[in-house]
């Protein structure tokens, strides 16, 4: 920020205040994704930062400058402002990452935010990861900015002259194929050699399910009707299924529900540890509620938590209200189908 | 009037030129100042010089402000983060700090950290008790530095007392209540609990630390350092040894170095009573530590490895015995600045443990060692 | 032992209230009426990673610990109902990226599980090379977080630098150092030479002679098992109730590792044991991990030795050896078949499950649901605190290698 590099820049003891700054840039420990391990490796012994006089120490406010390491989420930009006003003044901010600058591979994800929104930077290194070398670099040009107050970029910018008389290249349609009214089977059957399905397949029709299929080899898949949904999660702890692996939620607008799975497996038991059961269950979009099942299985608790965030489905029993995984302004349920994220733009269209 | 004031600079010159440094290799060097000064035609500007170079030659002066004094503390300072770095970095296969200045392989590192934290803004937040936050890391450095008025190297020495040992010990013993009170003004929930950990911390070195030093007095039958050195020509950690692993331990407890860095563990309550502190008040806080180091490096050389004995270099003259303690003293810190890299930090309840069962009991034998020895007609 | 209480009346700080905390208003203010009081560490804080913890303690002692997820949380399973299957890849190795060779497998096995594809030999164990190296990669990175929570810098540097021969490994096989997608559905996208292979069997020397000083240094260090021993148990019992996964689970002594259960790539061909403890502590947790690397240094050299010749990619997919130059006119268009395909892999940190629903028409996932490790044993990990002290709170999150962007996905 140009009222930082000013101060350093300015009165009779700038010399000093330059050369102390620029060799003592120590970097808050601020992880914020996982371009954190490559951070950790440039001030590991293969890279080593404090080479270079910077020193990756504790918390705010004895330091002076935050390497934002990649994406910043819209819980994570409060912690960033917060911090960065923690921080005693002057003070700096490097951004790493191609998710920092742009958003990366998440450019179009409801949960992101650009750091450059937050707080100012002073300098942005590119690459998913970038390399500890690239780190390094960014550090230097840092102390360069404060040296002769202009950071050197990398990146050169050619200026590309059209070849005349080639014929125009044929860019590409968009490569995408989406289905207009999909209709979605979580239950089909598959033809699989696996005798121990067969036989477990029997025991579970006694249970109070509508139907049991083998969808491949150790999975099988369980319809329950939503009330009976519990009944049947006692039975199956009774035969040996101690814990939940997945809560999933599939929401099918066309037909106007949501199609809730948990994926209940055992550890307990040795000829039950690869089978994966997919005990589904069908709900009203518009009334989601469903009984939670985080009482028996105390595995499906969190997982209960992230469906409520998600997609709006009320499980009744779970204690958890509000919002767990996502900040309080990250958009309602966005993993319904009618919130739509932007689309990359195809040139070709 | 004026009479008045040259019997009175006269008086002062007397009192000094009777407690003067006897250094032969520097006397060559003050005829040829003085000699020079001579020539030079602005009155009373010779005894000007004069009078400076008998106040900085003045053993008491000396001794509190050149060596082992500030000087040399500050010294110490800059030399033990740039030490204490580098040695952990050779042994965690990396290079440590070196661009700054690469002919002294960055041993001025400490010095451009300092700078930086100078000229950097210095929070009292909204909640902390605003005077006693600024206070007292600055009155914290009384219980510091005023022990190093009554330790002695030789012939200089700031406050001659026969109980220099026991005064030392008592002003250390006043420097966690200041760490306490740091905390208290924080008004953090982390400094809360870092506070209460030095507390805990120190009821469970102090009783050993304490312990240990006696038995050492016992063993010489004084406090008097100037005693207690000439009777080692065996060192005390030979006569000793219990005492010397007691007293080695508790001084890492006291100044909080791993494994028994718990007050101020950074991952756990991140920096603990000193967490809310910045810029160059955070500076002050943080050579506490190391100057508490300092001055219990200096009591443990005197009390166990010889204080200033050492080769006499006859050129050097009163300055043997500075030098030596120093450089003793130096090489102990250097060793303890090992122990870092070496060990992950106990917890508040072992360490307490440690202090409380081995520790004691070992003090106690040590005193009781001491005791014999000292009954048996001692050294 | 007798509790002495003195009335006085106690706020909560005003501080809670503005820093977001997902928990209600009245349940702080019974927290500081009981005479207990809110600590919150992270996500700014030395010790912890992206994540926020709410941490109830009484004295020195942890009562309860609510997380607060979700700093990390960047949307991967909406972002993938927007993407090609194929673009996919580099999405779903973002989450752990020093793992992701487990992660791109498991996704990829789900679609080669929808489309029937058959792999070829020599892919199926170059790709158990990858697994395995990441999952060393992994574990060190784990040792060395539980390391500097525990204030030991060097147990920090140490793996680290055993790490850049893992770096180094990878770069050599895939080019890049984190983020390979080397794994494609039918097979690897290129084929390694035994040069390659050959540096990377002499590596495995070189990490098992560093690993030996990390073990003089801090495995065995008298500090270390005393901050670790008997700290944060998980009995049997507990960890199979609250779906611990992975080294976790095997350290309270439950024989389950995927890659025997249902053995998939060329872990049936080669000769490894499951490592499992008794204790569940966190010293057992962490030894577990520091054995899995051992077996997985076997692993890697019993693949190398053995390796077989011929293609890499599925005859399915491209006739040639090298699908380069036509990857996107070979991969773009897959279109699995309707249904839900779910598939188990063993990562480092535990299983971690990949269900993907398609609707059978369109060339992108209707949904993909992503269930990392680090999401499943978050709870174990929370339980696995209470009654522990304050102190112990690192040691636990460093025994349980908690990494926050694998967890919130």
């Amino acid at each position: 920020m140009d009222e930082f590099l000013n101060f350093i820049k300015s009165g009779k003891l700038a010399p000093l205040k330059s050369w102390g700054t620029k060799w003592s840039l120590w970097p808050v420990h601020l992880v914020t994704a996982c371009c954190g391990a490559e951070l950790a490796h440039a001030f590991a012994c293969g890279y080593d930062g404090e080479r270079i006089g910077a020193l990756n120490y504790g918390i705010a406010r004895q330091t002076n400058l935050i390497i934002v390491e990649g994406a910043i989420t819209r819980k994570m930009a409060r912690v960033l402002k917060i911090t960065w006003e923690q921080m005693p003044d002057p003070k700096f901010v490097i951004v790493m990452g191609a998710c920092g600058l742009n958003g990366g591979v998440f450019w179009n994800g409801y949960n992101l935010v650009r750091p450059s929104e937050v707080v100012p930077v002073d300098f942005f290194i590119p690459g998913c990861p970038p390399t500890p070398e690239a780190l390094l670099r960014g550090i230097r040009q840092l102390q360069k900015k404060l040296e002769t107050g202009e950071a050197e970029s990398s990146a050169y910018f050619y200026d590309l002259r059209l070849e005349k008389g080639k014929p125009p290249r044929r860019l590409p349609g968009v490569p995408k194929k989406i289905s207009a009214a999909p209709s979605i089977v979580v239950n089909r059957p598959r033809k699989v050699d696996w005798a121990f399905g067969g036989e477990l397949c029997e025991k579970l029709k006694v249970l109070r399910v509508e139907s049991v299929a083998i969808t491949g080899k150790n999975r099988i898949a369980l319809k329950v009707s939503a009330d009976k949904l519990r009944e049947v999660a006692i039975e199956l702890k009774k035969m040996g299924f101690d814990h939940v692996k997945s809560v999933n939620v599939v929401d099918v607008p066309g037909e106007n529900k949501f199609i809730v799975e948990y994926h209940i497996s055992s550890y307990s038991s040795k000829e039950l540890m690869p089978v994966i059961l997919n005990v589904f269950a069908e709900v009203p979009r518009n009334e989601a509620k469903i009984d939670s099942l985080s009482d028996l299985f105390p595995s499906a608790d969190y997982m209960e938590r992230e469906m409520q965030d998600f997609f709006g489905i009320s499980f009744k029993g779970n204690p958890w209200k509000g919002k767990f995984l996502l900040a309080p302004d990250t958009p309602e349920f966005p993993l319904r189908k009618e919130f739509k994220l932007q689309e990359e733009i195809y040139v070709g269209d | 009037m004026i009479e008045v004031l040259i019997d009175l600079i006269r008086y002062f010159l007397s009192i000094l030129k009777s407690n003067q440094l006897d250094i032969p290799l520097i006397k060559p060097i003050i005829a040829l100042i003085m000699k020079i000064v001579a020539q030079i035609p602005i009155p009373y500007l010779s005894n000007l010089v004069d009078f400076i170079l008998a106040v900085i030659l003045w053993r008491p002066l000396f001794a509190v402000v050149v060596m082992p004094g500030l000087t040399v503390l500050m010294i110490y300072l800059l030399y033990i983060v740039w030490f204490e770095r580098k040695l952990t970095a050779r042994i965690q296969w990396r290079v440590g700090p070196l661009e700054v200045y690469r002919p002294l392989r960055g041993a001025i590192q400490a010095l451009a950290d300092g700078i930086r934290y100078l000229f950097q803004e210095a929070i009292v937040h909204k909640d902390a008790h605003r005077p006693y936050f600024v206070q007292l890391p600055i009155l914290a450095f009384i219980p510091v530095l005023l022990p190093i008025a009554f330790i002695p190297a030789g012939n200089v020495v700031g406050i001659k007392s026969p109980y220099a040992v026991q005064l030392t010990i008592a002003f250390i013993s006043l420097i966690p209540i200041t760490v306490i009170a740091i905390g208290w003004a924080s008004n953090s929930r982390f400094a809360f609990i870092g506070s209460v950990r030095e507390a805990l911390m120190y009821v469970a070195y102090e009783i050993p630390f304490i312990v240990a030093a006696i038995s050492m007095i016992f063993l010489y039958k004084s406090g008097d350092p100037y005693i207690i050195v000439e009777n080692q020509w065996i060192p005390g950690a030979i006569l000793n040894p219990l005492a010397f692993l007691v007293f080695l331990i508790a001084m890492l407890m006291a100044t909080s170095r791993l494994p028994f860095e718990i007050p101020e563990a950074d991952q756990e309550i991140a920096f603990g009573p000193f967490v809310e502190y910045s810029g160059i008040l955070f500076g002050l806080v943080m050579v506490l530590a190391y100057e508490k180091l300092y001055v219990m490096a200096l009591l443990f050389t005197i009390l166990f490895l010889g204080g200033w004995n050492g080769i006499y270099i006859s050129l050097l003259g009163d300055l043997n015995a500075p030098i030596w303690l120093t450089i003793k003293t130096i090489v102990v810190i250097s060793i303890i600045a090992m122990v870092r890299s070496m060990y992950a930090r106990y917890r508040i309840d072992q360490a307490i443990r440690i202090g409380f069962s081995w520790l004691l009991a070992f003090s106690m034998v040590a005193l009781a060692i001491g005791v014999v020895i000292g009954y048996e007609g001692g050294i | 032992m007798k509790e002495i209480a003195i009335d006085v009346p106690v706020e909560p700080p005003k501080e809670l209230e503005s820093l977001f905390l997902p928990i209600p208003k009245e349940y702080v203010e019974e927290v500081y009426r009981n005479d207990e009081f809110l600590i919150l560490v992270g996500p700014q804080h030395p010790g912890s990673g992206h994540m926020r913890l709410i941490v109830r303690v009484k004295g020195d002692v942890i009562q309860e610990v609510i997380p607060d997820p979700g700093y990390v949380h960047r949307a991967i399973e909406k972002i993938a109902e927007t993407r090609l299957y194929v673009q996919n890849i580099p999405l779903v190795e973002r989450p752990a990226i020093m793992d992701s060779a487990n992660l791109n497998l498991g996704y990829v096995r789900a679609i080669e599980d929808g489309m029937d594809l058959e792999v070829p030999e020599r892919a199926k164990y170059l790709r158990t090379i990858l697994a395995e190296l990441c999952r060393i990669g992994t574990h060190l990175y784990d040792a060395a977080i539980l390391s500097v929570f525990l204030g030991h810098t060097t147990g920090f540097m140490y793996p680290f630098g055993i790490r850049e021969l893992i770096c180094e490994s990878l770069v050599k096989m895939t080019g890049a150092r984190f983020t390979s997608s080397f794994i494609i559905p039918g097979g690897v996208r290129r084929d390694v030479s035994k040069e390659i292979l050959d540096w990377i069997y002499s590596a495995t020397f070189a990490i098992e002679k560093r690993l030996r000083s990390f073990e003089r240094l801090f495995i065995k260090n008298p500090t270390v098992v005393a901050r670790l021993k008997d700290v944060g148990v998980l009995s049997k019992k507990e960890a199979i109730e609250f779906g611990v996964v992975g080294p976790f689970l095997r350290a309270s002594g439950v024989e389950y590792d995927v890659r025997k259960v249902e053995p998939y790539e060329a872990y049936d061909k080669v000769d490894w044991d499951i490592v499992v403890a008794d204790d569940g502590d966190s010293y057992s947790r962490f030894l577990v991990r520091v054995n899995e690397v051992a077996q997985s240094l076997k692993i890697i050299r019993q693949c190398i030795a053995e390796i077989p010749g011929g293609k890499v990619i599925s005859d399915q997919i491209c006739e040639g050896n090298d699908i380069r130059g036509e990857f996107f006119e070979k991969l773009a268009g897959i279109v699995l078949p309707a249904g839900e395909f779910t598939t188990l892999t063993e990562a480092a940190r535990g299983s971690v499950i990949y269900t993907i629903v398609s609707d059978g028409e369109s060339n992108v996932p209707y949904r993909l649901r992503v269930v990392t490790p680090g999401w499943l044993y978050l709870r174990g990990f929370m339980e696995s605190l209470k009654g522990e002290r304050l102190a112990d709170l690192q040691a636990i999150y460093g025994s349980f290698g908690y990494f926050p962007p694998e967890a919130d996905r």
